[in-house]
């Protein structure tokens, strides 16, 4: 569902910074990609997100050839099958918890058609998410009055809500204490399997890894600079 | 579109306070600009309507700019007469249909005194041909009366039949009084925003009479003989100017000929809107400096929108990202940013124009009271509504510097949300 050939991908006139033989993630999946810093985690998530366009090898989402679409066509294909989740500061400080779960039904018809189906509408469908996500009374809070903790898990329902075939984390929960590093990951792995969404989990703490079944070394993937 | 407007309201609503300071900056250029554009209207507009109706204004030979300084605005003085004979030579040409003789040279504590005939108060008009009106009282009648502008009236406190007493020449203090003949405030003339209102008008007859004693700018009792006034005939010898109004106006030029080539003495007669447009042009600089220097305003009012939006462009950097994350497209961060610079100057320009609208509602009487401005409370006039869609389309077009570098650290951040 995932496949990556043959990519390779660095800046004009600078040593490759990301060399990737292969790589393929199946759907559903939930894997933990960690790796130090500056070894291309970043990259690889702007280049499976399609930010960046890969100028060798191919990249195929939903048997989709990334490498193939324009900008824009990557964008919407992003927009339509791609849930983000950040570090922090995930969310829009002067929309409601509530619309900013929604937020991305309104870029995108597709994930806005998904919600109504399962849900019924799209406030259902954001209403049910914070609701697994214990958040249900915090629907008008501004997010500014919302714990660190509280803040991600409205990011995880906005990146979960119209079910997006991929959701991509990156280092959600480093700013987050341990205790309620644990309780978040449990969480976000709950509701990709309802929604049998893949996920692509990026940090560089070695200790969450236990919780996911597949982990991928960065490092160990990453051929570049490797032959240098 | 209105999901974007709408994500553009709630962030504009977030930053409110530096909103609200772009806002009153383009409001203040903005009242500013239109400001000086309705002032110079205004100004304009008093300006070349203060005599109207008339078809020629005669008096000694000199320029034209300067016969119309002293015999409409009352400034300067004249450097010749016109003797009595040639005007009434010229008032009774076939094409004239009435003529108002004025001499000048007299004051009373500043304002000046002018003799004239009660023709005056029927044909002398300004603005759209508006017509003299009499606030209170009536015309001359007797030898001494004395009809006030409004002004004078106002700023000297005067009611009707209170007494006065004319000073000999034009200064504000001047030492030589006609004290032997008081005159007696019969009318006073309602508001014109025209040096009517700062005129004190006396027939000819009056200014003949207390002429009497003086010799060569002195006033030597009993010089003048022992004849009482009312057995005198007071025809004046010398006016200072007239104002003709022609039956046709299509005589105006040959008129105007030749009275250029009256053989008796030197004269000239001028079109009163000619003259007038003359004066304007050589004040016209100042109008002109005075638009630039508006104009630069909007342009610092704009600069500083700018500098706002770009300082703030940094913070903002995160919030682009997450909606870019969330979908929306490069194209569409673009339309926020322009459509937030949109949204600011249109705020700007109608608190703008508002407030001045409101200001010069509330200054209004004033201006007219104080400087004779008569500024039209109309609707924005095309130019003025040019103006405005001028700074509208410049603040959406700096718009596009801020909203470009958005669409370019968006295609750049992509999703990593820069802190």
């Amino acid at each position: 569902m995932i496949d990556l050939q043959q990519i390779t991908f660095g800046w004009p006139d600078r040593p490759a910074l990301l060399e990737i033989p292969q790589l393929s993630i199946e759907q559903g999946e939930r894997i933990f990609i960690h790796g130090p810093s500056g070894c291309g985690k970043t990259t690889l998530l702007n280049l499976i997100a399609g930010i960046h366009p890969a100028p060798q090898g191919s990249i195929t989402l939903n048997g989709e050839q990334l490498n193939t679409l324009s900008g824009s066509q990557r964008d919407r294909f992003r927009a339509d099958h791609i849930g983000l989740i950040f570090q922090q500061f995930n969310l829009l400080p002067y929309l409601s918890v509530q619309a900013n779960v929604e937020l991305p039904c309104q870029f995108s018809k597709i994930r806005r058609e998904r919600a109504e189906q399962r849900y019924g509408s799209v406030a259902e469908a954001g209403l049910s998410l914070l609701q697994e996500l214990g958040l249900s009374g915090l629907l008008q809070q501004p997010v500014t009055d919302l714990s660190i903790g509280q803040q991600q898990r409205v990011a995880a329902a906005r990146a979960l809500i119209g079910s997006p075939e991929i959701i991509i984390a990156d280092e959600p929960t480093s700013s987050l204490d341990s205790a309620n590093r644990a309780a978040f990951i449990e969480l976000l792995i709950n509701e990709c399997d309802q929604n049998g969404s893949t996920l692509l989990f990026v940090s560089h703490d070695q200790s969450l890894a236990q919780q996911f079944p597949r982990q991928i070394d960065l490092l160990q993937l990453n051929r570049a600079g490797e032959a240098v | 579109m209105s999901l974007l407007l709408s994500l553009t309201l709630k962030s504009l609503w977030n930053r409110r306070l530096t909103a609200l300071m772009v806002i009153a900056s383009i409001a203040v250029s903005v009242m500013l600009l239109l400001g000086v554009e309705k002032v110079r209207t205004g100004a304009k507009e008093s300006f070349s309507s203060t005599i109207s109706g008339t078809d020629l204004i005669v008096g000694a030979r000199s320029g034209s700019v300067q016969l119309l300084l002293y015999s409409v605005f009352r400034m300067g003085n004249a450097t010749n007469n016109v003797s009595w004979k040639s005007y009434q030579d010229i008032a009774s040409n076939r094409h004239v249909a009435w003529s108002v003789p004025i001499s000048l040279g007299d004051s009373h504590r500043g304002y000046r005194v002018m003799g004239t005939t009660t023709a005056y108060f029927k044909h002398y008009q300004y603005g759209r041909k508006r017509p003299l009106v009499f606030a209170r009282g009536q015309q001359f009648e007797q030898l001494h009366d004395v009809v006030l502008g409004a002004e004078v009236a106002r700023a000297l406190n005067y009611q009707m039949g209170d007494k006065l007493v004319i000073a000999h020449g034009i200064g504000s203090t001047s030492f030589a009084k006609h004290e032997d003949q008081p005159f007696t405030v019969v009318g006073i003339l309602a508001p014109t925003g025209t040096p009517v209102d700062h005129t004190l008008h006396v027939s000819l007859q009056a200014i003949e009479a207390i002429h009497i004693d003086w010799q060569t700018g002195t006033y030597i009792p009993g010089s003048g003989g022992t004849t009482p006034l009312s057995e005198r005939e007071l025809e004046p010898k010398q006016i200072t100017a007239f104002l003709l109004g022609l039956k046709s106006r299509l005589a105006t030029f040959q008129l105007q000929r030749s009275i250029s080539n009256y053989r008796a003495e030197p004269l000239q007669a001028v079109l009163p809107g000619v003259a007038l447009q003359e004066l304007w042009s050589m004040v016209g600089i100042a109008e002109n400096a005075l638009l630039i220097i508006s104009a630069f305003v909007v342009v610092s009012g704009l600069f500083g929108m700018l500098t706002v939006l770009l300082t703030g462009m940094n913070e903002r950097r995160r919030e682009l990202a997450i909606l870019r994350a969330v979908g929306a497209r490069p194209w569409q961060i673009l339309v926020l940013l322009v459509m937030e610079t949109a949204l600011l100057t249109l705020a700007g320009l109608l608190v703008g124009t508002a407030v001045l609208y409101l200001g010069l509602l509330a200054l209004l009487p004033w201006l007219e009271q104080a400087y004779g401005l008569q500024v039209a409370l109309s609707l924005p006039a095309q130019r003025e509504l040019l103006l405005l869609i001028a700074v509208f389309i410049a603040g959406v077009v700096a718009g596009l510097i801020p909203g470009y570098r958005a669409y370019r650290y968006s295609l750049a951040d992509g999703m990593t949300v820069r802190t």
